[in-house]
């Protein structure tokens, strides 16, 4: 202690009256405030600007910094703070998984799905909230065993039924999560009852300075403000940073392809009398024409502009509906659609996503899986194709539909075209049929996102408003089936 | 029971509000205690000395003008840190002899305590709110930097760095009024 340190305990020693106005230091107000706090920010959910991420992210580091200095007091508290510290590595965890395809696949590893009010959730999502919240309750219920520990060791009766409230609230959030219980009027008094409890819980503190002053808090190694400052940063580079490394779709077979395309043959003068568009036709191989053995017609629909390309990034998309005899339906209907990727589109070559639905309401005709194939040339001039898988599924209004996800090649020179085939054959093949259909193409503008959502999810949410992330385009045709001469 | 129904009861000498007080405060009491007192023994003398005070000054305690918890603080730092004096002079000075000279302040220089205390108030009040608590657990309530690092949340290293800043910045205020 030096000269000046001595002064200051002498003058301190004699402070004027007006310092008997002072409030003695309250060591459970910090804490008590933070974990407050916490589970306030925990437990609102609000989804814009990114709040869902950011508000539980402090509120579970505000739960974990109030749990902290408690830790030393009583086994309670020692519980609610290995809770806390399970909860922020699984919090942290669940923002891991959301950066990459991790999520996914995890999703896809357990696959099932949990039926809730508002539609089907696959089951990991289900189990994860389940497992989140849990550890919540556990954590909150530590808290009020370790506040009651406190009231008994000071000999006083316990006053912490808001705490044991709080538990039975947070429990209560379980269920309704599985069930999917929303709506004011089922929320609404909830919120009020919880926002009592918080406040009521807030107001232990003062008893607690009564009770427990005796508190052995625990030092910390790091301040509260650099823990927040570090959490938060961790989420940020997180955030920031892991989704661009997954920013594009794993390449698929990339098969280089030698020589002409395609040969003259009775086929091809055969379509292009028929009305087949030349360009398209120029681009199919031998194996592609031969789809269209036994054409008896030819419809083009779509729209094309060479001078005014899709200026973000959607493909160009023209279906090519061809009828052709078949000998055990009569007939059937090959359709072709076909996706010009304009090769100037600077924000190209992240994630591109197609959905083929049909429309089965007052449909009389049942549709193959479409098989389709990406074309281009790369810079030294050299042509691929590679193919793209579909898979089916339904929407999320059930629709059935045909997905695919992919990203276009890195190195293209010229634009990349896609050709999707399939069929519709006729219910009744002696009449004419209805058959509905709409090609829908997703398109990722940029390489960051967040969660990572793949184009095929945001295809099966229905049809988007263009966003600064994605942009989509929907070509849809109303049409009939009719055999030969009708 | 509340503060005020407490402290009435104390007023009224009713049957078992003291023990009630006890139950109540005597955390509280150890709390200011403690880290003025090193030694237990003097803590537990000078927490039946603060009871025995609280039950026979209970009656100038007004509601009006102070909490009861503020009220207690004060009287039980003031009892713990004139135990500390008494402490210290018994271990310099050994045993008091009347032929030695009287050592207490004169008036002159109460008066100019008193103005270095005014000063340093004037001081202390013009700290931020976060600044003025460190200093007051410091040097109000003599708690160790340990103690005041844990119950806020910040470690031993933050808390000496911020006092070493309100010690400079206290020591540029007072410089005149303080020559440390």
């Amino acid at each position: 202690m030096d000269e000046f340190d001595r002064l200051l305990y002498e003058g301190s020693v004699q402070l004027p009256p007006e310092l008997s106005e002072l409030k003695p230091p309250c060591p459970w107000k910090k804490p008590i405030g933070q974990i407050c706090w916490g589970l306030a920010l925990i437990t609102i959910t609000l989804n814009f600007l990114g709040l869902d991420t950011i508000l539980s992210a402090v509120g579970t580091a505000l739960l974990w910094l109030g749990l902290a200095p408690l830790r030393r007091e009583n086994s309670g508290f020692r519980f609610a703070y290995a809770c806390a510290t399970l909860y922020a590595l699984l919090r942290l965890a669940v923002v891991l998984f959301q950066a990459t395809p991790l999520d996914h696949w995890l999703a896809g590893l357990i696959g099932q799905e949990w039926n809730t009010t508002t539609g089907p959730v696959p089951l990991y999502y289900a189990l994860r909230t389940v497992l989140i919240q849990l550890v919540l309750v556990f954590a909150v219920g530590g808290l009020w065993q370790g506040l009651k520990g406190v009231f008994y060791q000071a000999g006083q009766k316990p006053r912490t039924a808001a705490a044991g409230g709080l538990v039975i609230l947070e429990a209560l959030l379980i269920p309704m999560a599985l069930i999917g219980l929303e709506g004011w009027l089922l929320v609404g008094p909830l919120l009020i009852v919880w926002i009592a409890l918080l406040v009521n819980l807030r107001k232990i503190s003062k008893s607690l300075d009564q009770a427990g002053y005796a508190m052995k808090p625990a030092p910390v190694a790091v301040s509260s403000g650099m823990a927040l400052g570090v959490w938060l940063g961790l989420h940020l580079l997180m955030i920031a940073a892991l989704p661009l490394l997954f920013s594009r779709l794993p390449a698929g077979v990339q098969t280089p392809v030698y020589g002409t395309t395609a040969s003259d043959s009775a086929l091809r003068t055969q379509l292009l009398e028929l009305g087949f568009p030349e360009d398209i036709l120029s681009q199919l191989d031998d194996r592609e024409l031969a789809r269209f053995e036994g054409a008896y017609g030819a419809k083009k629909e779509g729209y094309r502009n060479s001078e005014d390309r899709s200026p973000d990034g959607t493909p160009d998309i023209i279906t090519v509906e061809v009828p052709v005899r078949d000998e055990k339906y009569g007939f059937r209907t090959i359709y072709l659609a076909y996706l010009y990727w304009n090769p100037n589109e600077a924000s190209g070559g992240y994630m591109e996503g197609i959905q083929v639905a049909q429309d089965y309401q007052g449909v009389t005709a049942w549709s193959t899986q479409p098989d389709g194939m990406l074309k281009w040339q790369d810079s030294a001039g050299n042509a691929y194709t590679m193919p793209l898988d579909f898979w089916f599924d339904t929407d999320n209004a059930g629709t059935p539909c045909y997905y695919t996800n992919f990203s276009l090649p890195e190195d293209v020179s010229g634009p990349t075209e896609g050709f999707l085939f399939w069929e519709a054959v006729p219910t009744f093949p002696e009449t004419v049929s209805f058959y509905n259909f709409s090609v829908t193409a997703a398109h990722k503008r940029g390489a960051w996102q967040y969660p990572y959502t793949l184009p095929s999810e945001l295809l099966a949410s229905g049809f988007h408003a263009p966003s600064w992330q994605w942009r989509m385009y929907q070509w849809t045709s109303e049409g009939r089936l009719a055999p030969e001469g009708q | 029971m509340e503060d005020t129904r407490l402290v009435h009861a104390l007023q009224n000498r009713q049957n078992g509000a003291m023990e009630q007080f006890q139950t109540a405060y005597t955390p509280l009491l150890r709390y200011i205690i403690a880290p003025i007192l090193p030694d237990e023994r003097d803590r537990e003398e000078c927490l039946s000395d603060v009871l025995l005070r609280v039950w026979d000054s209970i009656g100038t305690f007004d509601p009006g003008r102070a909490a009861l918890t503020t009220w207690l603080t004060h009287l039980t730092r003031n009892a713990a840190l004139n135990r500390r004096r008494g402490n210290e002079r018994r271990r310099e000075g050994g045993t008091l002899d009347e032929a030695m000279p009287d050592t207490a302040d004169g008036p002159e220089q109460s008066l100019l305590k008193a103005e270095a205390a005014q000063a340093l108030w004037a001081a202390v009040e013009r700290l931020g709110r976060r600044d003025r608590e460190l200093f007051l657990r410091k040097y109000y309530y003599y708690q160790p930097t340990a103690q005041i690092a844990a119950e806020l949340g910040l470690t031993l290293r933050a808390v000496e760095g911020k006092l070493y800043r309100v010690r400079k910045h206290l020591q540029s205020e007072l410089g005149g009024v303080f020559h440390g």
